[in-house]
């Protein structure tokens, strides 16, 4: 066994509304910044995984997902594993 | 001659309307500026409402904090120590400006709460000699961001320059260490200079029948006026 | 294209045939699937409605608009609505009881009222999902209203098993205006810009309520559910004051939100409610995302988007208030003569229908006879029951009865600073400025008592909903009614809806409040399972000095506790002490002449309450509740003495919760005034016991003490919450 970490990226479907984003991006705009056309906001998720396998801490991290951490309905969600000189 | 107060309307602001009504009467002169205004119009009070702005997206306080008034404000405050209140969403917009030291973060219960609450006076702000230690108000809460967060080095400034300025109170238990949000030494509000800011909202404590009249003895006190 | 696949079925797409005389294009397909759905059409309810009383005093506006209308004084009027939103808060819990109460909040502002206040009407299971799905919705209701600013003052929630896999979400929004500035979707006249305000449209929802809300639900919808409209109060914010100072410039000629079935119901309605044709553009209509059909632009249901047409006098001053919002209006089109609805995408002609065919063409379903059914034998089986004091303490902490703080705090009720009494009382007194009178709400759903006898249950809730207001002699002005049940072709179910609504009309017109407008939410069924006949009614009343309640709360010792309409031989029948002991009879059939009268003592003692101290309408857990709530909201240091004595009906006396029973508490010095009251009234009443000085709560029933519970074990049992999740106070 030995610990993996891994970080998950939970967003939006695209083509959900995203209100916070929405506001974020026109105040950013308003604000001088220029050529942010979009900004859409998610949650990052680190994990720390005691598992066999890089493969099996991905496997479980990628249930954890499914089942749990993104709402199927609204999210998507990406993960991936996070070497140590990160 | 009444005193003028200017209430900042931020896009989405949802208390400016009830603390106008408040400042109403204690015999005040609400005047409501914009979020785009570039000036104070002069005027020496200032009372950053609660509620939402922006509808609190990004961080409760974080997008009206870049709103140009605020420039204004916090030169007005550099330059000619304007009285400033930040009531709940005024206070997180104070700490995300960092006109104000630390953040409000998210309560510990992860959920808003409304309901009243009992504070207490802990040091006097220099600018506000009528406030004293002691002192106990009870007026509501209605926040989700409501726990108060400062770097542990700062925490000790904190309390030796006198800043922390009120605390919840628990007068069941009599209590020091009650906080309904998980605040920091269950601080309720802070001050510094001519800058004082509370999460619990003395614009909703106007009348007996409102749960309390506390608001009023508190307005008065920060309008330095006899009510 | 199928009509099938928009939900028609064949007799109706025949009938859409020969109207258009062609076959409709799928694009006309897509309009009447989305009109002539059961959420938008209301093919199987509208015959059935049309017999509750809608005629009152006080009545500005009945149904048909986006909410009922009444007069709370020359200068003041109050608009008022409940509606559902049970399946997409099923589908996500959050967004879709934040767009439910985003959605009813629009209703408000397109009567031109600014929304005062808002309750919430939930029901929930009773498996592993309903903390789960409760703590979603309640934050979404919360997150929406905390948010826009208008306070959630009051609300109630119930558990049942039907609800498991149908949750309901049921909100009651209340708003005013000034007296005269009757807007809504009648002022639209030829020649006029037709206009888009708000967010942006996305593929958010498209179908969601002709076909998700108008269909039972089964286990492959989960990926079939369209793209999930997310509530943004934010822009809720800007477009609810954006519009309202819109019409405050006097500029607006019509107005009407974008709900269920979105631009194609909202537009159609409006050109039929005026009296006009419609030509629309949907190249000019504001998108989120590219390439987006003609279809999709007009069933999409993104949320936060109001239709506006301006008069040629005050437009321009309109436009300009919507500007200082930060909001822009966008022309999509005109309004023409005739009654033809035309719309155009791309330079083509892609849809031509009269705007009639959509709104009133969809054939009707003929409603059954106007008998109330035969109550119910109930027997007297369940009376033998027995009790003992730990089952009042479990009654107390049924999830039917037990202390709502847990929900109600995470909502702001006091924002706009006009609450008198929250969430925290059973009936919200607001005190508004610009009026001498008060308003008062109250809602109530009783699932449970409509369970057996949709009748009796129909009833009781409109019973209720008086007696709530009576509680502060404040005189009903007018009632809305959320309906949810079943599949409406399911012959009990259609029954049970007739007999509802014959419930809720018998009660109506013997209160003498008209029902001003609401909402029918059919097909809360999954599986097959349907949830009990659900009647959810919100009412609004007056009385003058607001800001001196009726006290609710035990204030002190020596007072007689009396119950007030006490029914000869009480009945356990849909109790929640029966159902502990896994009984669930019909519930018995209010008394509402009695009812009637009561409350018309409350109301005139409301003047003078001379020894009357406390009053608290009877309902879910019946007596002992009510008894137990007044004690724990009144003063510390005053304790209970409760004494039954009515041989085999001491138990159902304390536990009966037929509506029209009040408690009261009475000076001992008054007690003979008003029993003489009482009986010149016609009004039977059972003396319980008194206040007494101590800390402590005592039963006895027939002579022999049951409990003798201290303060804190009572109020434990009744905040039952408070172990569940480590406790609410944190430090």
């Amino acid at each position: 066994m030995s610990q993996y970490r891994l970080r998950m990226a939970v967003t939006l479907k695209p083509e959900v509304l995203d209100p916070a984003g929405q506001a974020t991006q026109k105040v950013v705009a308003e604000r001088g910044y220029p050529g942010v056309v979009s900004l859409r906001i998610g949650k990052l998720v680190d994990l720390w995984v005691d598992a066999s396998s890089a493969e099996a801490a991905m496997a479980l991290a990628q249930t954890l997902g499914q089942d749990f951490l993104a709402n199927p309905v609204l999210e998507r969600f990406e993960v991936w594993v996070i070497n140590d000189e990160d | 001659m009444k005193t003028k107060v200017a209430v900042i309307r931020f896009p989405g602001s949802n208390c400016d309307h009830d603390t106008v009504l408040a400042l109403e009467r204690i015999g005040a002169e609400p005047v409501t500026l914009l979020h785009h205004a570039d000036n104070l119009r002069g005027l020496r009070y200032v009372v950053l409402p609660g509620g939402f702005s922006y509808g609190d997206y990004l961080r409760a306080g974080a997008l009206a904090a870049h709103a140009p008034i605020m420039d204004a404000l916090q030169e007005a405050v550099e330059r000619d120590q304007v009285r400033v209140l930040g009531i709940c969403n005024g206070f997180q917009i104070l700490c995300e400006r960092g006109i104000l030291p630390g953040a409000l973060h998210a309560n510990v219960s992860g959920e808003f709460r409304c309901r009243m609450e009992w504070i207490e006076v802990v040091s006097t702000p220099a600018a506000w000699p009528g406030f004293t230690p002691g002192m106990r108000f009870r007026l509501p809460i209605a926040h989700a961001d409501g726990a108060y967060r400062i770097a542990e080095g700062e925490r000790k400034t904190l309390w030796e320059s006198h800043s922390v300025f009120l605390r919840y109170h628990d007068p069941v238990n009599d209590s020091q260490e009650y906080s309904p949000n998980g605040s920091v030494d269950a601080i309720a509000g802070i001050s510094q200079g001519s800058v004082m800011a509370l999460m619990p909202h003395p614009e909703r404590a106007m009348e007996q029948w409102m749960g309390s009249d506390d608001g009023r003895r508190f307005l008065s006190l920060w309008l330095e006026v006899n009510r | 294209m199928n009509p099938q696949a928009v939900g028609l079925s064949a007799s109706e797409a025949q009938v859409a045939r020969q109207l258009v005389g062609r076959e409709p294009n799928d694009l006309e397909w897509g309009l009447f699937g989305a009109l002539w759905s059961e959420h938008c059409s209301y093919k199987s309810s509208r015959r059935v409605l049309a017999w509750l009383p809608k005629a009152g005093a006080a009545v500005v506006a009945g149904p048909g608009g986006n909410a009922g209308v009444v007069r709370l004084d020359d200068e003041v009027e109050v608009a008022f609505k409940v509606e559902s939103h049970n399946h997409p808060s099923y589908v996500e819990p959050v967004q879709g009881a934040a767009t439910g109460v985003g959605g009813i909040i629009r209703d408000i502002v397109a009567m031109g009222a600014r929304p005062v206040a808002l309750m919430d009407s939930l029901r929930f299971g009773d498996d592993d999902r309903a903390h789960r799905l409760l703590n979603g919705v309640v934050a979404g209701v919360g997150g929406y209203g905390n948010a826009i600013g208008v306070p959630t003052v009051g609300g109630e929630v119930y558990y049942g098993p039907g609800y498991d896999k149908n949750p309901l979400v049921n909100v009651l929004c209340v708003g005013t205006r000034q007296s005269g500035r009757d807007v809504g979707a009648r002022g639209a006249r030829v020649g006029q810009t037709v206009y888009l305000l708000g967010q942006a449209t996305g593929r958010d929802g498209i179908h969601g309520a002709s076909l998700l809300a108008s269909r039972d639900f089964s286990a492959e919808d989960q990926d079939m559910r369209p793209t999930v409209q997310v509530g943004d109060p934010y822009t809720g914010k800007l477009l609810m004051e954006a519009t309202l100072a819109a019409i405050e410039t006097g500029g607006v000629a019509a107005v009407q939100d974008l709900g269920a079935a979105g631009l194609a119901s909202s537009s159609s309605e409006l050109a039929v409610q005026s009296g006009v044709g419609l030509e629309l553009d949907l190249d000019q209509v504001p998108c989120r995302e590219l390439h987006m059909s003609a279809y999709e632009i007009m069933l999409s249901e993104t949320q936060e988007r109001m239709l506006l047409v301006f008069n040629a006098e005050r437009g321009k001053e309109a436009l300009a208030a919507i500007s200082a919002w930060g909001l822009t209006a966008q022309p999509i089109g005109r309004v023409v003569a005739g009654g033809r609805y035309v719309l155009r995408y791309e330079g083509i002609e892609v849809a031509n229908l009269e705007a009639s065919w959509l709104v009133d063409g969809c054939p009707l379903v003929a409603a059954g006879s106007m008998v109330p059914s035969v109550a119910p034998e109930v027997g007297q089986a369940a009376e033998s029951v027995s009790f003992e004091g730990r089952d009042l303490l479990a009654i107390l902490g049924d999830p039917d009865c037990r202390d709502r703080q847990p929900i109600y705090q995470r909502y702001d009720s006091m924002i706009q600073t006009a609450t008198v009494w929250g969430p925290e009382h059973d009936v919200a007194i607001l005190a508004l400025k610009g009026t001498r009178y008060g308003l008062y709400l109250a809602i109530s759903g009783p699932g449970r008592w409509a369970a057996v006898d949709a009748y009796a249950g129909g009833r009781a809730a409109v019973a209720l909903v008086v007696a709530r207001l009576a509680t502060q002699g404040a005189v009903p002005l007018g009632l809305t009614d959320g309906l949810n049940l079943g599949n409406p072709d399911k012959p009990e179910v259609k029954a049970a809806f007739e007999q509802m609504i014959l419930g809720i009309r018998e009660a109506a017109l013997a209160l003498d409040v008209p029902v001003t407008g609401g909402n029918v939410s059919f097909h809360n069924e999954t599986d097959g399972q349907a949830i009990w006949p659900t009647p959810v009614i919100g009412g609004v009343g007056r009385r003058e000095r607001p800001t001196a309640p009726w006290s609710d709360g035990l204030s002190g010792e020596n007072l007689r506790l009396i119950l007030v309409n006490a029914p000869l031989v009480p009945t356990l029948g849909g109790s929640v002490g029966e159902r502990l002991h896994g009984i669930l009879r019909a519930y018995p059939r209010v008394r509402l002449q009695d009812l009637a009268r009561s409350a018309a003592w409350l109301r005139q003692l409301s003047q003078n309450a001379g020894g009357v101290r406390a009053v608290r309408a009877v309902a879910d857990g019946g007596v002992w509740l009510a008894v137990v709530k007044m004690w724990l909201a009144g003063s510390a240091g005053v304790g209970v003495r409760l004494d039954l004595d009515e041989s085999a009906l001491s138990w159902p006396r304390l536990l009966c919760e037929e509506v029209g029973q009040f408690l009261v508490a009475v000076d001992e010095s008054d007690v003979r005034i008003v029993l003489d009251q009482l009986a010149l009234h016609g009004l039977q009443t059972r003396n319980l016991g008194q206040s007494v000085a101590g800390t402590h709560l005592t039963l006895r029933v027939n002579g022999d003490e049951v409990g003798c519970w201290p303060r804190q074990e009572i109020s434990a049992a009744w905040r039952s919450w408070e172990g569940e999740r480590g406790g609410q106070r944190t430090s």
